[in-house]
């Protein structure tokens, strides 16, 4: 009778080999292994751990974990055990990430300077028309939103020989820690490494944390006058640092989300980000909040013309067809910047215009 | 809570000591270590502790009433058959309402859009607690072998600690209660533990999770799933088998560390992967695979859907249909329905292919030793197909990667030195023969104290140092 099924012949389990003979060990023996082993690794791996509650969200939680941690890092910096996990972070190449010392400072503003572009006139940029050889280089980047929206967008426009995209994003990051992730950074090294004309930027997902001001004050409410200060400080100056000539910045804003509570907070940083592009002309805001919301803005399941949920089950990230949903906007809305943007036709055309007609 | 934390190891060393100072009182150990299983359950969500105490004691009182309802002599009577149906149906209902609820309004929608009907059914946001569908199973297995006269009830605590105990509450492996309830019976000799077993089964176990599986995800599989129309015919036939690789060290990982892990506290687990890639057939592969599962599938749905007791056509339909509907456990979308069908439909072919072949008598066309590598390719290459439809977030995406494998030209970033390195190594692993292992685990156990400590806090810094930052879920918790 069950001869066919292709399950395990013997009910107990079966054993990948035979039983022997085994130097077992008692009980409180494995206790003082076990003991003596975990506290050798937290010692060895000491600085790693400072360093991840160090990346916590501002808060009790992340105070609860660096009082524990700080002591085990003096105590591994005086036995010199944490040299151990220097050498094997050199093997393995990861030496030149980030890592604490003794002295753990309050997170760094971020660290790129605005320096100007080339002198450019406060004007849209011009966009040229990308051809088949030479096509519409486009940049996405941001956080996990902008991920699946980014992926979908690549998978839209795969066979589009106009479009040539690179997409970056980094999960859990945004623009409140950069001592987690220095997105202002990555994105002029990205903007240097792919020269694209076009950047899609969106962030907001983990942004409603505390923040750091560049004089230590911590900023802790997304709503305090101090953190939106410095939340729009460090939008306007990624913005910025992104301006070149040909070049047109499209920052996503955060679409609604279900928590009533968050919805608040990406209120006001999507209140931030349309003031600051609205003062620079190589920036538009892409409001979601009717793409992905109803026609009110308000959160939605499902919306007309979409099969399929739109968000994933936590209320905040995209489900596939919400992601497909949101990169075909953002088509829509590069087509019409392309359109909008183009050179203005040359004073001297070569050819009759395609519109003129014969008499 | 995630086994590979830091939270997860100050817990377990408190249940470890806790465990066996209390195991001379056992009823004590039982509440106590169904607490803590509790703790175990609801660290980061507590929401469906509830849910889960639920579970455990209506599925006490069934197995109760089942068992007053047998025959004198224990034989099934309509009385107790249909107090397993009422069970059933009870532990089915909640596993396809937190499960399948979207899902099925879903298909009704389109179904009905489909004959013009435009109907917009109320979809409730539906979380999905972790490990139901485990619990869910040892729960099944509880009252249906009660019911088959081959379980004796357990008390209350017993049902508690059996579908609760943390190693295996929210992944599995699938313990059966009858074998777990002479583990959780007998007196665990404290002065004898297979330590070096243990600590490799978790030491293994989370370098599987924490280094191959998560660097396959991050550097290979994602980007290849995400976008398969960018990217290039070797990209996606090698983020095809990265995900072959992920899946098995991401699954067998987890169970190993909850094997190790229930081995430490004196009970031990049936095994649930046996080297699954060195198969020649698929039905080798399911005797291999999740173990538990396919044991659990034979017991409860392959043999009460006839098995091979009908003709031959009926036991191809049996098979098939346990296989489709294995599919479907692993997740409400057709993709899963297109993996298990698969899958049935393969090992019917290859057991008509078997019979027939057989029959002919014919003597081999090829060598020994071509024939295996010949079988061990293809039996692969099917695995991997399926693991396609697995991954992919929709039929289209997975015929994307299928059409990308044929047709995308391209340079291969993504296929890099490290990339063929794991994914090689992880397949030589197949064939390392069990007295290796063994070897390992005698050198461990006759080291000393001290020694044996150093060996742990090397082997987590080594996995500390070769993962990444941060440890995504298991793949199977959400399953």
């Amino acid at each position: 009778m069950t001869g066919t099924f292709p399950s395990p012949p013997d009910p107990q389990g079966r054993r990948r080999r035979p039983r022997r003979p085994v130097a077992e060990h008692s009980a409180g023996r494995i206790l003082v292994v076990m003991l003596v082993g975990l506290v050798l690794a937290a010692l060895v791996n000491a600085d790693a751990m400072v360093e991840r509650a160090e990346r916590k969200p501002f808060g009790p939680g992340r105070d609860r974990s660096l009082a524990i941690w700080h002591p085990v890092q003096d105590v591994a910096h005086v036995l010199q055990l944490h040299r151990l996990r220097d050498l094997g972070d050199r093997i393995v190449g990861h030496e030149d990430e980030p890592r604490s010392g003794g002295e753990v400072a309050a997170p760094e503003p971020p660290v790129t300077t605005t320096t100007l572009p080339p002198e450019v006139e406060d004007l849209p940029p011009e966009l040229r028309s990308p051809t088949p050889d030479d096509p519409l280089r486009v940049y996405i980047g941001g956080d996990s939103i902008v991920r699946d929206a980014g992926e979908s967008f690549l998978r839209l426009t795969a066979d589009d020989p106009l479009l040539r995209t690179t997409l970056h994003y980094e999960i859990a990051t945004g623009l409140s820690r950069p001592d987690y992730y220095d997105w202002p950074a990555a994105l002029v090294a990205d903007a240097e490494a792919h020269d694209p004309e076009v950047m899609f930027v969106m962030f907001g997902g983990n942004d409603a944390q505390g923040i750091v001001a560049p004089d230590g004050t911590v900023h802790s409410t997304v709503d305090s006058p101090g953190w939106k200060a410095e939340y729009a400080r460090r939008v306007e100056m990624v913005m910025d640092s992104l301006r070149a000539d040909g070049r047109l910045v499209l920052w996503i804003g955060m679409p609604p989300v279900r928590s009533p509570g968050f919805q608040g907070r990406v209120d006001i940083m999507n209140a931030i980000y349309e003031a600051a592009a609205e003062e620079r002309p190589w920036v538009r805001f892409v409001d979601l909040s009717t793409v992905l919301g109803d026609e009110q803005g308000r959160y939605v399941e499902r919306k007309d013309g979409v099969d399929g949920a739109l968000r994933q089950g936590d209320g905040i990230h995209l489900a596939r067809p919400g992601a497909d949903y949101q990169a075909r906007h953002m088509l829509a809305v590069l087509r019409e910047a392309l359109e909008e943007l183009a050179p203005a036709p040359t004073s001297t055309p070569t050819s009759p215009p395609a519109t003129t007609s014969g008499g | 809570m995630l086994f590979p934390t830091v939270a997860f190891a100050v817990f377990f060393v408190i249940a470890y000591t806790v465990s066996w100072l209390l195991r001379p009182t056992y009823r004590v150990w039982l509440w106590v270590m169904t607490a803590l299983s509790l703790v175990f359950y609801g660290w980061t969500d507590a929401r469906f502790v509830w849910l889960l105490l639920g579970s455990i004691v209506v599925n006490w009182g069934f197995g109760g009433a089942v068992h007053r309802a047998l025959a004198a002599d224990g034989t099934p009577t309509a009385a107790s058959r249909n107090l397993v149906r009422a069970a059933v149906v009870v532990n089915l209902a909640f596993l396809g309402f937190f499960k399948y609820y979207g899902f099925f309004v879903e298909s009704f929608s389109d179904a009905l859009g489909a004959i013009g009907l435009d109907v917009t059914p109320p979809l409730l946001q539906v979380a999905l607690p972790v490990g139901i569908s485990f619990f869910t199973f040892h729960a099944l297995s509880y009252v249906i072998d009660i019911g088959r006269g081959q379980l004796e009830p357990m008390r209350l605590d017993e049902v508690a600690l059996y579908m609760s105990f943390f190693p295996h509450l929210v992944a599995g492996p699938i313990v059966r209660a009858s074998e777990f309830a002479p583990e959780m019976r007998r007196r665990a000799d404290p002065r004898s533990i297979p330590v070096g077993e243990a600590f490799r089964l978790i030491a293994f176990g989370l370098f599987k999770k924490v280094v191959v599986s998560s660097y396959l995800a991050s550097e290979l599989v994602d980007p290849v799933f995400g976008a398969p129309g960018t990217h290039s015919s070797a990209e996606l036939l090698t983020g095809v088998y990265g995900y072959a690789i992920q899946i098995y060290a991401d699954f067998s990982g987890y169970t190993d560390i909850a094997i190790g892990c229930a081995l430490l506290l004196g009970i031990r687990f049936p095994q649930n992967f046996d080297a699954p890639y060195r198969s020649r057939t698929l039905q080798e592969f399911w005797r291999r695979w999740h173990m538990t599962l396919s044991r659990w599938l034979r017991d409860y749905l392959y043999i009460p859907l006839g098995g091979s007791r009908g003709t031959v056509r009926a036991t191809y339909r049996n098979l098939f249909l346990t296989m489709v509907i294995g599919g479907l456990w692993h997740g409400a979308a057709i993709t899963f329905v297109v993996w298990g069908a698969l899958h049935g439909g393969y090992l019917a072919a290859e057991r008509w292919v078997r019979e027939r072949w057989a029959a002919q008598d014919r003597p081999p066309v090829l060598p020994p030793e071509a024939t295996a590598l010949f079988q061990w390719f293809v039996t692969f290459h099917v695995v991997c197909l399926g693991w396609v439809f697995f991954r992919a977030d929709s039929v289209g995406t997975a015929l994307d990667v299928l059409h990308g494998i044929a047709t995308a030209s391209g340079p291969a970033p993504l296929v890099t030195t490290g990339i063929l390195l794991v994914i090689g190594l992880a397949l030589l692993s197949q064939i390392v023969p069990p007295t290796a292992v063994t070897r390992w685990e005698q050198r461990f156990e006759s080291l000393g104290l001290l020694p044996q400590a150093l060996a742990v806090a090397g082997a987590l810094t080594v996995i500390d140092v070769l993962g990444p930052e941060g440890v995504a879920p298991f793949i199977y918790f959400q399953f």
